[in-house]
């Protein structure tokens, strides 16, 4: 690149330096090794940004117009297509009518895609038959193959959301492409397929290194695809190491209820005592979606976890059942060293329908935090007054002087918590949190 | 003479050749970072977020000082973002208009029973409420702190949520702005500590009942100059500083923090001027200081839909503002500049702030005096003077025109042709008379900086439903 100097620039163009060398030489033999013609570069500069300016405007004139064009054009035939549907996909009218022509074509794929992503079970095999049927499946298959680019990239995101079983291979191979882009688009594809083949197709490759996409599109991809049978991730998960092995157990905490089966659970129990506590975090995850009874002692044990994360995840995954039956595990809770944790305790304790015992519970803790948190607690669940009037009334189980108390108590803790604001923090417990 | 004109034109020249080729590189890398980014966003599930019982909660801080135009459709908007978990917290910051009136009438608050402890030390706290029909909406009422960060800082205090995202009492989230800014922050929690969203301008756009319904250029022309150096600022600037996790700046009027690191970082410092800047430059310290593997990242996607300045006036005032925050910042982090523990941020991303944004309304002042006093002595072809001025103006020009491109082939918001049009016009006009201006604003900045003169003066705001608002949409409909 050439430089320009403004001191050089005489009336003749030509760099020359004034007497003011020895103050200016080093700067101006720079300059002078750097460049010769200043005037020119200057012609050049203004040539170049021009050009950069009438570049760029062409550009985006001439992509507003094609773009409105085409979509012009391509809404002419996607009415067709819609108007026509029927027909179209009984063959009425047959493949040869509308599949010369690209628009056409584009808009049939389109809208097939769009109902398949829709269609109960049923009417995707019809729309899968169509699609076969056509030679639409094949032309997908053959562009995820054979295309570059951002054209393969396309093909192989549609390819996915026909959710054949013969696109999976082929995605399956898209995953060993060396461009990243690619690889995301067919986890993409894979994805959109919800197939346990295509799950296989991904972890296989996850576990082997041979696929490492940054961003949860992979994550994503895996929990789609394991949705129907969540135990096919664990052979993969118990044989690998490290960040991996945290990203397979994250997968593991979003399988659904449903599920949550006999087998996976006892698997569950074995990733609750891992020693990665981010595992042991995805487990207190997935364990929320189990039972109360069978889940309990292991997120009580894991409610006590050194990890403070771990014991927040345990904590919110007990408070997901709101079971009177997590009480003291909660309330022990209420009284840990984290804020979030104590936070998501008197989230949970006031959910739990029997306010009263919560109270008495938190009042046994003989700390002014947990009553302070479960009553901010129950002023934002708008449960405050309730409790008050309940005990105010008489028509609970307590005896009047049990009632009394626990009213007093609650008051009290109310007020303490306006006189507390101006209280700057100095609890050792605040500070650790 | 001749020899001081020759080293001042020099010395600037190679300035002005370094800057436009920083501007190029960022505008490059910018292009593709969002192209990826696109790619990305194509295999996005916000709904997965949406419906998670386990995604983080976050707390809205909104700092609000005699906001009663806009406080009450702002916060109607923050109640319809779309995000499984959020608590609002308004910070009423001792306005002496009818900002706690309206927001008490309007949500019905009442006198709330919530824990505030004040670990970041703020003017006092008068009161903390809770609407009823909002039990999400928390209204924190506190002695004018005479500043947005003690504001700030208070809400900080009264949030209970693990992420605080800070957002202005002027601006309106779009409905899926916090899912969206998000996904970026749960992709890596352990190392996304902060993340910012992309601001636009409000002024011209239909906004009723707290939703924007439609995008429109504004007709003003000093607002059109701030779209295009907002979308140059955050679609090049911040695009292409995030790439490297060298973002210095993740604007006050959305961006999204872990509440656990600000808190250590010691929240926003209550008499910094330009309190985004500084906090981000604090956090890179922190982070640094203690050997953390940590990213501060730019969401493009997530949009805040901000109201600017409408008059010359109060844009001076900000402008002026923003560069006595610069320098502030600037000068409290000097310590970080070229040191080896402070990696990129210490070595790029701050000595380019100080080279081409603290000192660049100095040196181009001085710049243009000595080329033109060269040009009149006749030191300096007078033919290559304007050729150098037609230079700069075409490559200002390039890369503001660049900026609509970006924002053409990526988000979109400006549909309509004529807007377009507008845009690319208005590209042109930028560079003269508004540079011009904009370098005497700054100058006035860094005057009233040295002058000791660091007050916090609020904006006018004309509301973003206020009577003169919607006139000023109607007449331009």
């Amino acid at each position: 690149m050439k430089f320009a100097l403004l001191s050089s620039l005489h009336r003749t163009g030509s760099p020359r330096f004034a007497a003011s060398a020895a103050i200016v030489s080093p700067f101006s033999h720079l300059l002078r090794i750097l460049n010769a013609e200043a005037a020119a570069f200057a012609v050049r500069a203004i040539i170049f940004s021009g050009a950069g300016i009438a570049l760029l405007i062409g550009f985006i004139v001439a992509r507003r117009a094609i773009r409105r064009r085409y979509f012009d054009r391509l809404a002419d035939a996607d009415f067709y297509v819609r108007q026509h549907w029927n027909a179209i996909l009984s063959g009425e009218i047959p493949p040869s009518h509308w599949r010369a022509a690209r628009l056409d074509r584009e808009a049939v794929m389109d809208l097939a895609l769009e109902r398949l992503d829709v269609a109960d079970q049923p009417e995707r095999e019809i729309l899968l038959s169509f699609l076969r049927a056509s030679g639409l499946l094949g032309r997908l298959l053959f562009a995820a193959r054979r295309f570059r680019g951002w054209r393969r990239e396309a093909a192989l995101v549609r390819l996915g959301r026909t959710r054949a079983p013969e696109a999976v291979p082929v995605l399956a191979a898209a995953l060993d492409d060396r461009h990243a882009n690619t690889q995301l688009a067919a986890v993409r594809g894979l994805a959109r397929t919800g197939l346990p083949s295509a799950a296989e197709a991904m972890l296989e490759r996850f576990v082997t290194k041979q696929l490492s996409l940054e961003g949860t599109s992979l994550l994503n991809a895996l929990i789609a695809c394991t949705q129907a049978n969540p135990r096919i991730v664990l052979p993969y998960l118990f044989t690998s190491h490290g960040e991996r092995r945290e990203v397979l157990a994250r997968v593991i905490s979003e399988i659904p209820p449903q599920t949550a089966s006999a087998d996976l659970r006892d698997d569950l129990l074995r990733l609750a005592g891992d020693s990665s506590p981010e595992v042991r975090a995805s487990a207190a995850r997935a364990l929320a979606h189990t039972e109360f009874g069978f889940a309990f002692p292991a997120l009580a044990a894991l409610s006590e976890d050194p990890q403070w994360f771990v014991r927040l995840r345990a904590v919110t995954a007990l408070g997901e059942f709101a079971d009177a039956g997590a009480m003291p595990v909660m309330l022990r809770a209420l009284c840990d060293r984290n804020r979030l944790v104590r936070q998501r305790a008197a989230e949970a304790l006031a959910r739990i329908p029997d306010s009263i015992s919560v109270l008495q519970g938190v009042l046994e803790t003989r700390d002014s935090y947990a009553l302070q948190a479960l009553i901010a607690e129950l002023d934002r669940a708008g449960n405050f007054a309730r409790v008050s009037e309940l005990l105010e009334s008489g028509a609970n189980r307590l005896t009047h002087a049990e009632s009394l108390r626990l009213l007093r108590a609650l008051e009290t803790g109310a007020e303490e918590l306006r006189a507390m604001m101006h209280i700057p923090a100095n609890q050792k417990r605040l500070q650790t949190a | 003479m001749r020899e001081l004109l020759n080293i001042s034109n020099n010395a600037f020249f190679f300035y002005y050749l370094t800057s436009n080729l920083c501007y190029l590189i960022l505008l490059l890398i910018a292009l593709m970072s969002s192209r990826s980014h696109h790619q990305h966003l194509a295999s996005l599930r916000l709904e997965r977020i949406k419906t998670s019982s386990l995604t983080p909660p976050i707390t809205l801080i909104v700092p609000a000082h005699n906001e009663e135009a806009s406080i009450v459709s702002s916060v109607r908007s923050l109640l319809r973002v779309d995000y499984p978990a959020v608590e609002i917290v308004i910070v009423n910051d001792g306005s002496t208009d009818k900002t706690l009136e309206k927001l008490v009438r309007e949500f019905e608050l009442e006198p709330a029973r919530t824990l505030y402890i004040s670990r970041l030390k703020t003017a006092p706290v008068r009161g903390l409420y809770r609407s009823l029909c909002e039990p999400r909406l928390v209204v924190v009422d506190k002695e004018p702190g005479g500043a947005k960060a003690d504001a700030t800082n208070a809400g900080l205090n009264a949030a209970t949520c693990p992420y605080v995202c800070v957002v202005d009492a002027d601006s309106m989230l779009e409905r899926d702005a916090l899912l969206r800014i998000m996904v970026k922050v749960l992709e890596d929690p352990k190392r996304v500590i902060a993340a910012g969203g992309i601001v636009r301008v409000l002024n011209g756009c239909e906004f009723r009942d707290g939703k924007l319904r439609r995008v429109k250029l504004p007709k003003s022309p000093i607002v059109i100059l701030q779209v295009i150096e907002y979308l140059r600022a955050f679609l090049i600037g911040r695009e292409a500083w995030a790439r490297g996790n060298m973002l210095t700046i993740i604007s006050g009027a959305f961006g999204i923090f872990r509440r656990d690191v600000l808190m250590r970082a010691g929240g926003f410092r209550a008499d910094a001027i330009g309190e985004d800047f500084d906090l981000v430059a604090r956090l890179h310290r922190l982070m640094r200081d203690e050997k953390r593997d940590y990213r501060i990242v730019f969401v493009p996607d997530p949009v805040c839909w901000t109201e600017v300045p409408p008059t010359i006036r109060s844009l001076a005032r900000q402008r002026a503002r923003w560069q006595k925050g610069l320098a502030d910042a600037l000068w409290l982090q000097r310590g970080m500049l070229f040191r080896k523990k402070y990696g990129r941020v210490g070595s790029l991303a701050l000595p380019y702030m100080w080279v081409f944004e603290f000192f660049a309304p100095v040196v181009e002042l001085s710049g243009l005096a000595t080329i033109l006093l060269a040009a009149i002595l006749g030191v300096m072809s007078r033919t290559f003077f304007i050729e150098f001025l037609i230079y700069g103006y075409l490559f200002s020009a390039m890369i503001s025109v660049g900026a609509v491109l970006q924002e053409e082939v990526t988000y979109r918001r400006y549909n309509d042709w004529r807007d377009v049009a507008w845009l690319i016009s208005f590209c042109f006009l930028e560079q003269f008379p508004y540079r011009q201006f904009y370098l005497l604003w700054r100058l006035q900045g860094l005057w009233q900086y040295f002058r000791g003169d660091v007050t916090w003066r609020p904006l006018e705001r004309v509301g973003l439903e206020s009577p003169e608002a919607s006139r000023a949409t109607q007449s331009q409909s």
